[in-house]
């Protein structure tokens, strides 16, 4: 090893033979201390031919040796660092192409009953009525990267729940699960093919087949085929198939999954040119409806957004929105937005718009109305006081737009405005506290008296605009402990919730209190396995559920990540 | 009289005394910068450009690297030989202290050279001229250098490890660090050599800010004991300097300072550090101790893994923006998420649930929240997840003859609205004779 070292000095030398630069005055001598690295494969060479054990010797394995920047001083470990290069493509690993995620639990449901009978004054009985739920449940997912192709992305997402008790019973907590349709639910289930074109102005295409989700116009869940060109500055996708119905609303089911094609396009000029231009369309056929959206945002920088936006529905304005979105600083947020509905807007998203009279479509059992004119306002402003104290205040309110000429009041469609706020601090290190305070009032009608008469069922009001909730008040406390990173954490947090009701037929306000906690603990093992409990309850002065003094709910989780 | 004259001349003959020592002692001057024409902060490096550099910056100063301080190899040292040699500014340092003599003094001594004070030399923070130009992302892609050179650099071969336990700091380059590749004779194809100044040295007067922000106030650090961890595994440069690899040399202070992220990501991991040097412990890093609010630990000195900085109350609620930017970073640490960069958003929001909803959001809250914010529903719900239990009589119907008989007044009563959800009052409620309809 000597003798080299002596080599790879006088190579050094060598290198550094005396040269009249036009950089020298003529008084002064040429510079003399110019060490320069010999050539790494050199000396690696050398090492190796003379000590092969340098490797095994050395305290870097192949993976740090990467990582490590050495002088010259430290060239005895340089062979290692030069062979760890030599041998490291391919450079990716099997777990950077593959993403495998599950969870797989157990769960418990719980209603106490209080003695009290139902609205209808009888008593619950135990054949019809299923005190405890118990069900399994899961998620499992698995996505690949570049494996086997360049470009080939895959993804599957799929979840069951599973009840191990009669389903035919009512419970304390129904489910959605109850319902009698296929398991596991399939939620995503894609190939995609991307830069599969080697032309620079084509490898920004991309498809993906199968079942997925689009976003643009609306959350868009479809079996099917997306093309796009996907570059910062331009984006594009073509998407048609057939709308997913996880669940079911009709006897039909066929009847739930309408054909379906759409477009996005966004064009950023920002990225492009650096103009603060950002234009984008949406448009969506579906259900013998067309939906199209245009927008122009003007974007001062990646944190600054100021949007303007029209939804028209079928070619008339259903909608038109202007939000602001501002990152002022890392943990420093701003965000405003303004919504103004028109009764041409859908009800409930894409699928609901007035109520089927089908008996059969269960979409009557979700039934708002018509739909009235609306805007709604909000603003959130989040930011970190004295760089602990992590505050949120947020504030909206909505203005109940109608014709009080020609349509008819609607709760649904109340005026209200909202207020709120929270903060969270790091007491000590591992400890988080956290409050959070709401409260909501709604502007109803004026209630007026309902003129009964002895014997003969109470009269419908006059108007659906003078009932229901008026105001509604939350206040919440949090705490979580969490010594270190993945590792272990626990958390409770309480709350209370009071709700007001106004109503014709009482003579003063009514009020519920609902109060209720949920308690979690949960733990890692082995880097990937993640074991969670939560146990959240409730109590309240129901006066809709009388029967019930309580809901109580336990679940259990192993979670893996791979 | 006498006695009032004689006491004027003992005054006036004291005052001609003092005035006669004053000037005698008076030696040092403090210069009146005020009166100087040109900014003495600064060199004109632009109004010298006809000249070579190394007409003022003395090669053996350059390449050797003798101290900054040192009068004999700063510009203009050795008698102002630079400055006065061709004649140009000769007459300026022949008499009396003037506004050039700002330019490089704090203070002049007309009998003692080693007393006029020198002006820092070069500022280590503030505007430069003639700024550094450095690239740390092509001088450390190793895959690049060995390809066209046949060899790497790293970090240590530019900035020195301390060799005193004394000395906390990395040596910093100097021109003699640079000349052991961009020497003449090295002759390294496509680099520049050290003749060609402009190449490396920023002509434009931009005057780049060098700050560094980490390692300040009462915050002490050392490099030296930064080698190994815990267990005597070596520490990365780049696991604290994660910036400085991709750092070009178009960006600012491209040595950007590692964040306090990087701190804690070591600091709070018990198999790499000590528990008298974790995060817990501010002596670690911090002379002092503030009581009182400003003693609680900055959420940026929390462990990062367990939840980002920026993940605060107001991200929780408006996250889609950055989650669009960058899936990677979320799948880092949220289950289900692939990392895919299109429309991802449904692998979070299918699974897991958001704060809100608790049980007694499931049972009996969520309707009035699906009214009041139902563009908020729509992001993970379609219409068939809600009517999949809406569509069940729900369990204060039973039994449903008893409930329809009377048993349903007290709930309507109170709270109609929730009745005309799946109910149409003109249908449901007076369609079969039993209330009175009023249009509704």
């Amino acid at each position: 090893m000597g003798r080299c070292r002596l080599g790879l000095m006088l190579s050094f030398v060598g290198s550094t033979t005396l040269y009249a630069s036009p950089f020298t005055l003529p008084t002064e001598t040429s510079p003399r201390s110019l060490h320069m690295r010999a050539p790494a494969w050199r000396v690696a060479a050398a090492a190796v031919t003379d000590s092969p054990e340098q490797e095994s010797s050395s305290i870097f394995s192949r993976a740090d040796a990467d990582e490590l920047e050495l002088g010259p001083g430290e060239l005895d470990r340089l062979p290692g660092r030069v062979q760890s290069l030599n041998a490291l493509p391919p450079r990716q690993r099997l777990s950077e192409n593959i993403v495998f995620r599950f969870n797989l639990g157990v769960g418990l449901d719980s209603g106490e009953t209080s003695g009290a009978p139902l609205l209808s004054g009888e008593r619950l009985s135990r054949s019809s009525f299923e005190k405890m739920r118990i069900y399994s449940f899961g998620d499992a997912a698995i996505g690949t990267h570049d494996l086997g192709f360049s470009g080939l992305n895959t993804y599957l997402a799929a979840h069951f729940q599973r009840n191990q008790n009669s389903p035919t019973k009512s419970s304390a907590l129904p489910s959605v699960y109850d319902g009698n349709f296929q398991q596991p639910l399939i939620r995503s289930a894609y190939g995609e093919a991307d830069r599969f074109f080697f032309h620079p102005l084509l490898r920004p295409i991309h498809v993906r087949a199968g079942r997925s989700f689009q976003y643009g116009l609306s959350a868009i869940h479809f079996d099917g085929v997306t093309v796009g060109y996907d570059t910062p500055a331009l984006k594009i996708s073509f998407y048609g198939g057939q709308r997913v119905n996880l669940y079911t609303f009709s006897a039909s089911r066929l009847r739930d999954s309408g054909a379906l094609s759409g477009t996005n396009i966004r064009v950023d000029l920002f990225e492009w040119r650096k103009w603060p231009l950002v234009l984008f369309a949406n448009s969506l056929n579906f259900d013998d409806h067309s939906h199209f959206r245009t927008g122009v945002a003007l974007r001062w920088n990646q944190d600054m957004l100021l949007s303007g936006s029209l939804r028209y529905l079928d070619g008339t304005i259903a909608r038109s929105t202007f939000s602001l979105r501002a990152r002022l600083s890392d943990v420093t947020t701003l965000n405003f937005a303004v919504h103004n509905r028109s009764q041409s807007d859908w009800s409930f998203g894409l699928l609901q718009f007035a109520t089927p009279d089908n008996s059969t479509d269960s979409r009557r059992y979700l039934d708002l109305g018509p739909v009235l004119p609306k805007t709604t306002m909000s603003g959130r402003y989040g930011t970190v006081l004295l760089r602990n104290l992590d505050l949120l205040v947020h504030a909206s309110g909505a203005f109940d737009r109608r014709d009080d000429e020609t349509d008819a009041a609607s709760s649904f469609n109340a005026s209200y405005f909202e207020a709120g706020g929270g903060l969270e601090v790091h007491a000590r290190r591992s400890l988080r506290l956290g409050i959070a305070v709401s409260a909501r009032r709604y502007f109803l009608q004026e209630a007026g008296p309902i003129s009964r008469v002895m014997d003969n069922a109470d009269p419908l009001p006059r108007t659906l605009g003078a009932t229901g909730v008026s105001s509604f008040l939350e206040g919440g406390m949090n705490f979580v402990y969490s010594p270190g990173a993945r590792e272990f954490s626990a958390s409770a947090e309480i709350y209370g919730r009071r709700y007001r009701y106004q109503s014709e037929y009482l003579d003063s306000d009514h009020q519920d209190w609902r109060s209720g906690g949920r308690f979690s603990i949960e733990g890692w093992t082995f880097d990937r396995f993640r074991i969670k409990s939560e146990y959240d309850v409730s109590f309240g002065d129901f006066s809709f559920a009388p029967e019930l003094g309580g809901l109580k709910s336990l679940r259990i989780l192993l979670e893996g990540s791979f | 009289m006498q006695r009032h004259r004689l006491s004027r001349i003992v005054l006036i003959a004291l005052a001609l005394a003092s005035l006669v020592i004053a000037a005698c002692r008076s030696k040092t001057n403090s210069l009146d910068f005020d009166s100087v024409v040109v900014d003495v902060l600064r060199f004109p490096h632009q109004r010298h450009t006809s000249i070579a550099c190394i007409e003022c910056h003395q090669l053996e100063s350059v390449l050797k690297h003798r101290t900054p301080q040192s009068s004999r190899f700063r510009p203009g040292g050795q008698g102002h030989k630079s400055c006065s040699a061709a004649g140009c500014h000769a007459s300026a340092f022949a008499g009396k202290p003037t506004e050039l003599c700002g330019l490089c003094h704090e203070t002049i001594s007309q009998t003692n050279a080693e007393k006029s004070t020198l002006v820092p030399y070069p500022p280590i923070a503030g505007k430069r001229q003639l700024p550094l130009r450095f690239a740390h992302d092509t001088h450390l892609n190793f895959e690049r250098m060995e390809s066209r050179l046949g060899f790497h650099i790293g970090c240590t071969d530019c900035h020195l490890l301390p060799t005193s336990s004394k000395t906390t700091k990395m040596a910093r380059p100097n021109h003699a660090t640079c000349a052991r590749c961009h020497a003449e004779e090295v002759q390294l194809d496509n680099a520049p050599t050290m003749s060609n100044c402009l190449r490396c040295h920023d002509e434009s007067d931009a005057g780049r800010s060098r700050t560094r922000k980490l390692i300040q106030d009462d915050v002490h650090f050392s490099h030296a004991a930064h080698r190994i961890d815990r267990k005597g595994l070596p520490i990365a440069c780049s696991s604290c300097h994660n910036r400085t690899l991709s750092a070009t040399e178009d960006m600012a202070g491209n040595h950007a300072a590692p964040t306090i992220t990087a701190c804690v990501n070591c600091h709070n991991n018990r198999d790499r550090v000590p528990s008298a040097k974790r995060m817990a412990r501010c002596e670690s890093c911090h002379y002092t101790k503030s009581a009182g609010l400003s003693s609680l630990a900055p959420r940026s000195h929390m462990p990062t893994s367990e939840k980002p900085a920026n993940h605060t109350r107001a991200f929780r609620r408006d996250h889609s923006s950055d989650a669009a930017a960058t899936p990677n970073n979320c799948a880092q640490c949220h289950s289900m998420l692939s990392g895919n960069r299109r429309n991802t958003c449904d692998e979070c929001h299918q699974v897991l649930r958001p704060r809100d909803h608790n049980i007694t959001f499931r049972e009996y809250d969520h309707g009035l929240e699906s009214i009041t914010s139902p563009d908020r529903c729509i992001t993970c719900h379609q219409v068939d997840f809600c009517t999949a239990c809406h569509q069940k009589r729900p369990r204060p119907h039973f039994p449903s003859i008893e409930f329809r008989r009377g048993g349903h007044a007290l709930a309507a009563s109170i709270n109609m609205r929730a009745c005309v959800t799946c109910h149409r009052p003109s249908r449901d409620c007076s369609g079969f004779g039993c209330h009175q309809g009023n249009g509704i």
